[in-house]
Protein backbone atom coordinates (compact mmCIF):
# COMPACT_ATOMS: atom_id res chain seq x y z
CA UNK A 1 0.00 0.00 0.00
CA UNK A 2 1.30 3.38 -0.87
CA UNK A 3 1.53 5.93 2.05
CA UNK A 4 0.20 9.26 1.26
CA UNK A 5 2.56 11.65 1.23
CA UNK A 6 2.94 13.96 4.23
CA UNK A 7 1.92 17.75 3.96
CA UNK A 8 4.34 20.04 5.99
CA UNK A 9 2.94 23.10 7.39
CA UNK A 10 3.85 26.21 8.68
CA UNK A 11 1.96 28.37 10.79
CA UNK A 12 2.69 32.09 10.94
CA UNK A 13 0.38 33.05 13.84
CA UNK A 14 1.66 35.10 16.66
CA UNK A 15 -1.45 34.49 18.85
CA UNK A 16 0.04 31.30 20.74
CA UNK A 17 -3.34 29.19 22.44
CA UNK A 18 -4.03 29.82 18.68
CA UNK A 19 -1.58 28.52 17.08
CA UNK A 20 -1.33 25.99 19.63
CA UNK A 21 -5.19 25.28 18.68
CA UNK A 22 -4.44 24.86 14.75
CA UNK A 23 -1.92 22.49 15.57
CA UNK A 24 -4.21 20.39 18.10
CA UNK A 25 -6.59 20.46 14.77
CA UNK A 26 -4.22 19.69 11.79
CA UNK A 27 -2.50 16.74 13.50
CA UNK A 28 -5.48 15.20 13.57
CA UNK A 29 -5.02 14.31 10.12
CA UNK A 30 -2.37 11.31 10.10
CA UNK A 31 -1.06 13.34 7.09
CA UNK A 32 -0.41 16.37 7.76
CA UNK A 33 2.83 17.06 10.36
CA UNK A 34 3.04 20.90 11.40
CA UNK A 35 6.51 21.58 10.99
CA UNK A 36 6.83 24.91 12.84
CA UNK A 37 4.96 28.35 13.74
CA UNK A 38 6.21 31.67 14.08
CA UNK A 39 4.78 35.51 14.83
CA UNK A 40 6.92 36.47 12.07
CA UNK A 41 6.37 36.08 8.43
CA UNK A 42 9.85 37.23 8.02
CA UNK A 43 11.51 34.17 10.10
CA UNK A 44 14.31 32.70 8.91
CA UNK A 45 12.85 29.33 10.07
CA UNK A 46 10.45 29.54 7.07
CA UNK A 47 13.32 29.30 4.51
CA UNK A 48 14.81 26.65 6.45
CA UNK A 49 12.32 24.49 6.82
CA UNK A 50 10.46 24.76 3.22
CA UNK A 51 7.23 23.92 4.07
CA UNK A 52 4.48 23.00 1.83
CA UNK A 53 1.90 24.86 3.01
CA UNK A 54 1.89 28.07 5.08
CA UNK A 55 -0.80 29.34 7.23
CA UNK A 56 -0.96 32.94 7.78
CA UNK A 57 -2.82 34.70 10.30
CA UNK A 58 -2.77 38.12 8.78
CA UNK A 59 -5.26 39.58 11.48
CA UNK A 60 -2.72 39.51 13.78
CA UNK A 61 0.75 39.55 12.50
CA UNK A 62 2.50 43.15 12.53
CA UNK A 63 3.13 43.90 8.58
CA UNK A 64 -0.08 44.42 6.28
CA UNK A 65 -1.17 41.57 3.87
CA UNK A 66 0.86 42.57 1.03
CA UNK A 67 3.94 42.90 2.89
CA UNK A 68 3.67 39.55 5.20
CA UNK A 69 2.60 37.22 1.87
CA UNK A 70 5.56 38.23 -0.39
CA UNK A 71 7.63 38.11 3.23
CA UNK A 72 6.82 34.13 3.20
CA UNK A 73 7.37 34.06 -0.53
CA UNK A 74 10.73 35.23 -0.61
CA UNK A 75 11.63 32.79 2.04
CA UNK A 76 10.07 29.84 0.47
CA UNK A 77 8.81 29.93 -2.90
CA UNK A 78 7.64 27.16 -3.32
CA UNK A 79 5.36 27.00 -0.26
CA UNK A 80 1.75 27.92 -1.37
CA UNK A 81 0.25 30.30 1.19
CA UNK A 82 -3.20 30.23 2.63
CA UNK A 83 -4.28 33.55 4.37
CA UNK A 84 -6.30 33.18 7.24
CA UNK A 85 -8.46 36.25 8.33
CA UNK A 86 -11.73 36.79 10.76
CA UNK A 87 -12.88 39.15 8.15
CA UNK A 88 -15.64 38.55 5.54
CA UNK A 89 -15.41 41.31 3.42
CA UNK A 90 -14.63 40.67 -0.26
CA UNK A 91 -11.79 43.67 -0.13
CA UNK A 92 -9.96 41.54 2.45
CA UNK A 93 -10.23 38.52 0.48
CA UNK A 94 -9.39 40.53 -2.92
CA UNK A 95 -6.46 41.88 -1.41
CA UNK A 96 -5.23 38.29 -0.32
CA UNK A 97 -5.53 36.63 -3.60
CA UNK A 98 -4.49 40.00 -5.79
CA UNK A 99 -1.04 39.71 -3.34
CA UNK A 100 -0.60 36.02 -4.84
CA UNK A 101 -1.95 34.48 -1.58
CA UNK A 102 -3.07 30.78 -2.66
CA UNK A 103 -6.05 30.63 -0.38
CA UNK A 104 -8.30 32.67 1.28
CA UNK A 105 -9.49 30.65 4.76
CA UNK A 106 -12.11 32.90 6.99
CA UNK A 107 -11.32 31.96 10.71
CA UNK A 108 -15.17 30.44 11.06
CA UNK A 109 -14.00 27.81 8.47
CA UNK A 110 -14.98 24.16 9.84
CA UNK A 111 -11.90 21.80 11.23
CA UNK A 112 -12.80 19.15 8.32
CA UNK A 113 -12.81 21.97 5.77
CA UNK A 114 -9.41 23.01 7.20
CA UNK A 115 -8.12 19.65 6.71
CA UNK A 116 -9.49 19.72 2.94
CA UNK A 117 -7.97 22.90 2.29
CA UNK A 118 -4.78 21.99 3.30
CA UNK A 119 -4.20 18.42 0.80
CA UNK A 120 -6.28 20.86 -1.75
CA UNK A 121 -3.56 23.95 -1.58
CA UNK A 122 -1.00 21.33 -1.45
CA UNK A 123 -2.01 19.54 -4.33
CA UNK A 124 -2.08 22.35 -6.69
CA UNK A 125 -5.26 23.99 -6.62
CA UNK A 126 -6.53 27.64 -4.74
CA UNK A 127 -9.09 28.16 -2.18
CA UNK A 128 -11.53 31.04 -2.07
CA UNK A 129 -14.20 30.90 0.76
CA UNK A 130 -17.45 29.91 -0.74
CA UNK A 131 -19.45 32.55 0.89
CA UNK A 132 -17.16 35.52 0.25
CA UNK A 133 -16.13 34.54 -2.85
CA UNK A 134 -20.10 34.37 -3.73
CA UNK A 135 -20.69 37.62 -2.28
CA UNK A 136 -18.27 39.26 -4.35
CA UNK A 137 -19.74 37.94 -7.99
CA UNK A 138 -23.17 38.55 -6.76
CA UNK A 139 -22.21 42.17 -6.26
CA UNK A 140 -20.60 41.96 -9.40
CA UNK A 141 -23.79 40.56 -11.38
CA UNK A 142 -25.49 43.12 -10.30
CA UNK A 143 -23.13 45.82 -11.47
CA UNK A 144 -23.81 44.28 -14.94
CA UNK A 145 -20.18 43.78 -15.80
CA UNK A 146 -19.39 40.84 -17.64
CA UNK A 147 -16.36 39.59 -18.51
CA UNK A 148 -14.75 39.37 -22.03
CA UNK A 149 -14.16 35.97 -21.61
CA UNK A 150 -17.55 34.49 -19.77
CA UNK A 151 -20.50 34.29 -20.75
CA UNK A 152 -23.58 35.78 -18.95
CA UNK A 153 -24.61 32.21 -18.50
CA UNK A 154 -21.38 31.12 -17.38
CA UNK A 155 -20.90 34.25 -15.26
CA UNK A 156 -24.28 32.42 -13.74
CA UNK A 157 -22.68 29.42 -13.22
CA UNK A 158 -19.08 30.91 -12.01
CA UNK A 159 -20.92 32.39 -8.72
CA UNK A 160 -23.14 29.27 -7.93
CA UNK A 161 -19.87 26.95 -7.75
CA UNK A 162 -17.95 29.78 -5.82
CA UNK A 163 -21.65 29.41 -3.78
CA UNK A 164 -20.71 25.93 -3.45
CA UNK A 165 -23.81 24.13 -5.73
CA UNK A 166 -23.34 21.07 -7.46
CA UNK A 167 -23.85 20.61 -11.06
CA UNK A 168 -26.84 18.69 -10.19
CA UNK A 169 -28.19 21.21 -7.80
CA UNK A 170 -27.03 24.55 -10.17
CA UNK A 171 -29.15 22.08 -13.03
CA UNK A 172 -31.87 22.66 -10.63
CA UNK A 173 -31.54 26.39 -10.01
CA UNK A 174 -31.31 27.38 -14.00
CA UNK A 175 -33.81 24.88 -14.83
CA UNK A 176 -31.25 23.03 -17.07
CA UNK A 177 -29.86 19.39 -17.27
CA UNK A 178 -26.70 17.98 -15.41
CA UNK A 179 -25.08 17.88 -18.39
CA UNK A 180 -25.61 21.08 -20.17
CA UNK A 181 -24.07 22.26 -16.88
CA UNK A 182 -21.14 19.82 -17.23
CA UNK A 183 -20.41 21.49 -20.41
CA UNK A 184 -20.98 24.94 -19.15
CA UNK A 185 -18.13 24.22 -16.50
CA UNK A 186 -16.27 22.30 -18.81
CA UNK A 187 -16.15 26.34 -20.92
CA UNK A 188 -15.21 27.74 -18.00
CA UNK A 189 -12.63 25.70 -16.84
CA UNK A 190 -10.76 26.14 -20.01
CA UNK A 191 -11.39 29.69 -20.04
CA UNK A 192 -10.24 30.13 -16.80
CA UNK A 193 -7.51 28.04 -17.49
CA UNK A 194 -7.77 26.21 -14.10
CA UNK A 195 -8.44 22.24 -13.02
CA UNK A 196 -10.64 21.97 -10.57
CA UNK A 197 -14.22 24.47 -9.67
CA UNK A 198 -12.21 25.46 -6.44
CA UNK A 199 -10.12 27.32 -8.64
CA UNK A 200 -12.68 29.04 -10.52
CA UNK A 201 -13.54 31.71 -8.07
CA UNK A 202 -10.16 32.34 -7.66
CA UNK A 203 -8.88 33.10 -11.06
CA UNK A 204 -12.11 35.22 -11.28
CA UNK A 205 -11.50 37.66 -8.70
CA UNK A 206 -7.46 37.53 -9.14
CA UNK A 207 -8.04 38.48 -12.85
CA UNK A 208 -10.31 41.38 -11.73
CA UNK A 209 -13.41 40.11 -13.12
CA UNK A 210 -15.33 40.39 -9.87
CA UNK A 211 -14.41 43.67 -7.50
CA UNK B 1 -12.00 22.79 42.74
CA UNK B 2 -15.77 22.84 41.71
CA UNK B 3 -16.77 22.62 38.00
CA UNK B 4 -18.44 25.81 36.61
CA UNK B 5 -20.74 26.17 33.73
CA UNK B 6 -19.08 28.17 30.97
CA UNK B 7 -21.28 29.62 27.90
CA UNK B 8 -18.56 29.99 24.82
CA UNK B 9 -18.86 32.92 21.57
CA UNK B 10 -16.57 31.68 19.67
CA UNK B 11 -16.90 31.81 15.70
CA UNK B 12 -13.45 30.19 15.17
CA UNK B 13 -14.53 26.69 14.99
CA UNK B 14 -10.91 25.28 14.90
CA UNK B 15 -10.56 26.81 17.90
CA UNK B 16 -13.23 25.73 19.94
CA UNK B 17 -12.05 21.78 20.98
CA UNK B 18 -8.50 22.92 22.25
CA UNK B 19 -10.38 26.13 23.98
CA UNK B 20 -12.62 23.26 26.05
CA UNK B 21 -9.69 21.40 27.29
CA UNK B 22 -7.96 24.78 28.31
CA UNK B 23 -11.83 25.68 29.96
CA UNK B 24 -11.60 22.15 31.50
CA UNK B 25 -8.53 22.71 32.97
CA UNK B 26 -9.39 25.68 34.95
CA UNK B 27 -12.13 24.34 36.32
CA UNK B 28 -14.88 25.16 33.49
CA UNK B 29 -17.42 23.38 31.59
CA UNK B 30 -18.95 24.17 28.29
CA UNK B 31 -22.27 24.01 28.17
CA UNK B 32 -23.00 25.90 25.19
CA UNK B 33 -21.27 27.56 22.44
CA UNK B 34 -22.50 30.27 19.97
CA UNK B 35 -20.81 32.40 16.98
CA UNK B 36 -22.52 35.86 17.99
CA UNK B 37 -24.03 37.30 21.32
CA UNK B 38 -27.68 35.65 21.51
CA UNK B 39 -29.15 37.40 24.95
CA UNK B 40 -31.91 34.56 25.19
CA UNK B 41 -29.56 31.64 24.76
CA UNK B 42 -27.37 33.24 27.20
CA UNK B 43 -29.87 33.92 29.66
CA UNK B 44 -31.75 29.90 29.10
CA UNK B 45 -28.16 28.47 30.25
CA UNK B 46 -27.55 31.07 33.32
CA UNK B 47 -24.08 29.79 33.52
CA UNK B 48 -21.71 30.88 36.06
CA UNK B 49 -18.82 32.26 33.42
CA UNK B 50 -19.15 33.66 29.66
CA UNK B 51 -15.82 33.20 27.48
CA UNK B 52 -16.06 35.78 24.71
CA UNK B 53 -13.59 36.43 22.23
CA UNK B 54 -13.26 39.91 21.23
CA UNK B 55 -11.79 39.69 17.86
CA UNK B 56 -15.25 38.79 16.03
CA UNK B 57 -16.95 42.13 16.75
CA UNK B 58 -16.80 44.66 14.66
CA UNK B 59 -17.77 47.35 16.65
CA UNK B 60 -14.93 46.08 19.11
CA UNK B 61 -14.76 44.46 22.15
CA UNK B 62 -16.21 47.23 24.65
CA UNK B 63 -19.64 46.82 22.92
CA UNK B 64 -19.81 43.40 22.93
CA UNK B 65 -19.46 43.30 26.54
CA UNK B 66 -21.99 45.89 27.51
CA UNK B 67 -24.17 44.36 25.05
CA UNK B 68 -23.63 40.78 27.46
CA UNK B 69 -23.67 42.70 30.66
CA UNK B 70 -27.08 43.93 29.50
CA UNK B 71 -28.02 39.99 29.60
CA UNK B 72 -26.26 39.28 32.42
CA UNK B 73 -25.17 41.03 35.81
CA UNK B 74 -24.34 37.50 37.48
CA UNK B 75 -21.96 35.72 35.26
CA UNK B 76 -18.03 36.20 35.04
CA UNK B 77 -17.60 37.52 32.04
CA UNK B 78 -13.92 36.80 30.30
CA UNK B 79 -12.93 38.36 27.54
CA UNK B 80 -10.53 36.62 25.26
CA UNK B 81 -8.14 39.11 22.74
CA UNK B 82 -5.73 39.12 20.64
CA UNK B 83 -5.07 43.27 21.64
CA UNK B 84 -2.41 43.79 24.17
CA UNK B 85 -3.57 46.98 24.39
CA UNK B 86 -3.84 48.12 28.12
CA UNK B 87 -5.71 50.99 26.91
CA UNK B 88 -8.21 48.45 25.14
CA UNK B 89 -8.14 46.17 27.93
CA UNK B 90 -9.18 49.14 30.59
CA UNK B 91 -12.18 49.81 27.66
CA UNK B 92 -12.82 46.26 28.39
CA UNK B 93 -12.90 45.66 32.18
CA UNK B 94 -15.03 49.15 31.73
CA UNK B 95 -17.16 47.88 29.62
CA UNK B 96 -17.86 44.63 32.16
CA UNK B 97 -15.15 42.03 31.88
CA UNK B 98 -14.14 40.43 34.98
CA UNK B 99 -10.90 39.34 32.88
CA UNK B 100 -9.63 40.28 29.47
CA UNK B 101 -6.85 37.43 28.75
CA UNK B 102 -4.55 37.69 25.91
CA UNK B 103 -3.87 35.01 22.68
CA UNK B 104 -0.67 35.80 22.78
CA UNK B 105 0.04 34.04 26.15
CA UNK B 106 0.36 29.84 25.78
CA UNK B 107 -1.84 27.52 27.58
CA UNK B 108 -0.63 27.58 30.78
CA UNK B 109 -1.05 30.79 30.90
CA UNK B 110 -4.31 31.50 30.08
CA UNK B 111 -5.16 28.37 32.50
CA UNK B 112 -3.45 30.46 35.23
CA UNK B 113 -5.26 33.79 34.12
CA UNK B 114 -8.55 31.96 34.02
CA UNK B 115 -7.85 30.56 37.42
CA UNK B 116 -7.48 33.71 39.09
CA UNK B 117 -10.45 35.73 37.09
CA UNK B 118 -13.03 32.99 38.44
CA UNK B 119 -11.19 33.34 42.29
CA UNK B 120 -12.40 37.06 42.51
CA UNK B 121 -15.29 36.75 40.28
CA UNK B 122 -18.59 37.19 42.84
CA UNK B 123 -20.91 35.37 40.58
CA UNK B 124 -18.10 31.91 40.48
CA UNK B 125 -17.36 32.07 44.25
Amino acid sequence: MVRPKTVRVYLVEPQKVVSDAMRHVLEQDATIEVVGTTGDPRSGEIGELRPDVIFLDTDAVALDVEEAIAACERSSPQSRVCVVSAHHRPRAMQRALAAKADAYVAKDTSPATFLEIVHLVANGDSYADPRIAGAMLRRRSTRSRESNELSSRELEIVRLIADGLSNREIGRRLMLSEKTVKNHVSHILAKLKVNARSGVAVYAIRSGLVN
Amino acid sequence: MAILSAYVIEPQVVFLAYLRQILAEAGLTVVATSNQIDGKDIAAHDPAAIFVDLDFFDRGGPNALCKIRQVTRSAAVIAFSGSDDPTYAASCYISGADAVISKRDGEESVVSSLRQALAVAPSAN
